[in-house]
């Protein structure tokens, strides 16, 4: 593990986190998608499983045809009979690093608040990412995207990813 | 000088098929339910085996509003006790899980063996002549192991455990897999429902091709088995042969809703008063639930696998229990949202909910058929005469 200080990529890596962050608060499903590499992988679970080593959490997408999937069961499936709310993530960068498999690693912190078609608005979810990055093309995008939420009980259910 | 009108009385409640709402959202009913059902003559579960594997592994999970720790404390041996001191009440674990032969409660260092026994009080010899450490454990509740699940209950005449799930057994069974095959822990959803818990236990089998769009985009229509409403408070099972999901095309990645290996049994069950057993496909998940309230209900979907997976098929168990059947679940999720919308339209006074479909021709709701709803009225005819309503 190198840490990484070179304002210009870690720029990149923040735009990239940005991008991810603006399109979820606009449930912007294919804005999400545009984030992850052809290859990518999405999941989203709790830091109680992590810590237990129990593989299944509230999401897991670890191929890209799922994350296509999950677009579609947001856009088209769940769409009539869901409770729509809108997200706000609140990110802060923890640290990025070169893996020693040369892969670029971040781990950013993440508050997610929600606000109901009433306008009330409570905390969603808090917790970090863990995330392997990739230039694809000459733009950044996650290989691999892992939501882990120190919240293991959310307030209500989640629709979005995290 | 007359009432005004927002103060009409509540309607008198005469009909087990039609639920006042009232019941849904009043404190003092809620009390009322803890104290004669969830601290009643009911088995609850508290543990799965998959969940504590080794001796002296132990986790904490709340009955009603009692902590309780459950330990395993050998092989086949398990207890289950308040999470409580008996000096002063303090809680003597606060983790989720973990491993431990004896506990020590950090207030005044009163020690305890993982059965409960008290082992060892510092200054004992300025307590007055009469204390006895016996007297002193901490409070145990009966238990049993059945089907792999650690299920107890706080009263002394709850039927034995057969009697009470009565004929639902066989369905309870076949969710977890036939009985025999040693279940694996894969993982949790937790989530709360901001409804009351008997909102969340009132799902049925009728709203399942309807609501559920994700079975319609698979041309799957759901099934016509039998759902049989038995045991002590009206518990519902169907389990029945699972179609196969036909691949339409619709999913690019439609191994989620494959079934792999030779498992054709699908079952659901209601068990009150607030745990559901499902197997889907492949994924078989046990719910262990909780009111927070009148208006909310904590719900720990937690995943299972046989511990005799092929790799293979551990791993299509993995993707498919993460994805399909939970409260963010690719068929299931709209259940959340229903169970919301009618808490929040449970305020209207007067109103009342109703259950109709399948009464036709099983009125007492004892044998219809899994898109009925019918199968929920004798739990409502029990709920009644427990209550005293």
């Amino acid at each position: 593990m190198t840490v990484i200080t070179d304002p210009g990529l870690l720029a990149r890596v923040d735009a990239l986190q940005q991008a991810y962050a603006h399109a979820l608060d606009r449930r912007d499903m294919q804005g999400w998608l545009a984030c992850f590499a052809s290859n990518g992988r999405y999941e989203l679970t709790s830091a109680e499983n992590v810590r237990m080593g129990l593989p299944v959490g509230m999401m897991l997408d670890d191929c890209h045809e799922r994350l296509r999937d999950r677009v579609k069961y947001v856009n088209e499936v769940w769409n009539h009979a869901v409770e729509h709310y809108l997200a706000r993530h609140l990110l802060s960068r923890d640290l990025c690093a070169w893996s020693d498999d040369g892969s670029l690693a971040a781990s950013t912190n993440f508050s997610v608040f929600y606000t109901n078609a009433e306008g009330k608005s409570a905390l969603l979810a808090v917790g970090h990412y863990e995330d392997i990055i990739v230039d694809e093309g000459g733009a950044l995008r996650f290989v691999s995207k892992r939501a882990v939420m120190d919240t293991a009980v959310p307030p209500r259910y989640i629709i979005y990813p995290v | 000088m007359n009432a005004p009108s927002r103060d009409l009385p509540i309607r008198a409640w005469t009909d087990h098929t039609h639920i006042p709402y009232h019941l849904y959202t009043d404190e003092a009913i809620y009390r009322q339910e803890l104290e004669r059902i969830f601290y009643g003559p009911f088995w609850q579960p508290v543990a799965l085996e998959a969940e504590l594997p080794a001796v002296n592994d132990y986790k904490t999970i709340v009955v009603g509003e009692t902590p309780l720790i459950v330990t395993r404390t050998g092989a086949d041996e398990f207890a289950v006790m308040v999470n409580a001191c008996a000096h002063r009440g303090v809680q003597i674990t606060t983790e989720f899980k973990g491993t431990a032969s004896d506990f020590s409660c950090p207030y005044h260092a009163w020690a305890y063996d993982n059965c409960g026994n008290l082992r060892k009080v510092p200054g004992e010899e300025r307590f007055p002549d009469s204390f006895d450490k016996k007297h002193y454990g901490l409070r145990r509740l009966r238990a049993v192991l059945w089907n792999q699940v650690l299920w107890a209950t706080f009263d002394e005449a709850t039927p034995p455990i057969e009697e009470f799930f009565g004929e639902v057994a066989d369905s309870i069974r076949a969710a977890l897999g036939g009985g025999d095959r040693k279940l694996k822990l894969l993982g949790y959803q937790k989530i709360v429902f901001n409804c009351n818990w008997k909102v969340y236990m009132d799902n049925d089998g009728y709203h399942a091709g309807l609501l559920h769009t994700a079975f319609r985009m698979l041309n799957y229509q759901g099934g016509t088995a039998p759902l049989v409403a038995d045991g002590f408070a009206g518990h519902w099972g169907a389990h029945y042969g699972a179609h196969r999901m036909v691949d339409n095309g619709y999913l690019a990645d439609p191994t989620l809703v494959f079934t792999e290996g030779d498992e054709k049994t699908a079952a659901v069950n209601l068990l009150r008063p607030v745990t559901q057993v499902v197997k889907h496909l492949n994924a078989m998940n046990f719910r262990f639930g909780r009111p927070l309230g009148p208006d909310k209900t904590e719900v720990h979907y937690t995943y299972l696998a046989f511990a005799d997976d092929p790799p293979e098929l551990l791993q299509h168990r993995i993707r498919q229990s993460a994805n399909l059947l939970g409260p963010s679940g690719f068929v299931s999720i709209e259940d959340g949202s229903m169970f919301e919308r009618v808490q929040k339209a449970m305020g209207a006074p007067g109103g009342e909910i109703n259950f109709l479909k399948g009464l036709k021709d099983s009125p007492d709701g004892h044998r219809s058929l899994q898109n009925d709803e019918a199968g929920n009225t004798p739990w409502w005819r029990y709920y009644k005469q427990v209550m005293g309503l």
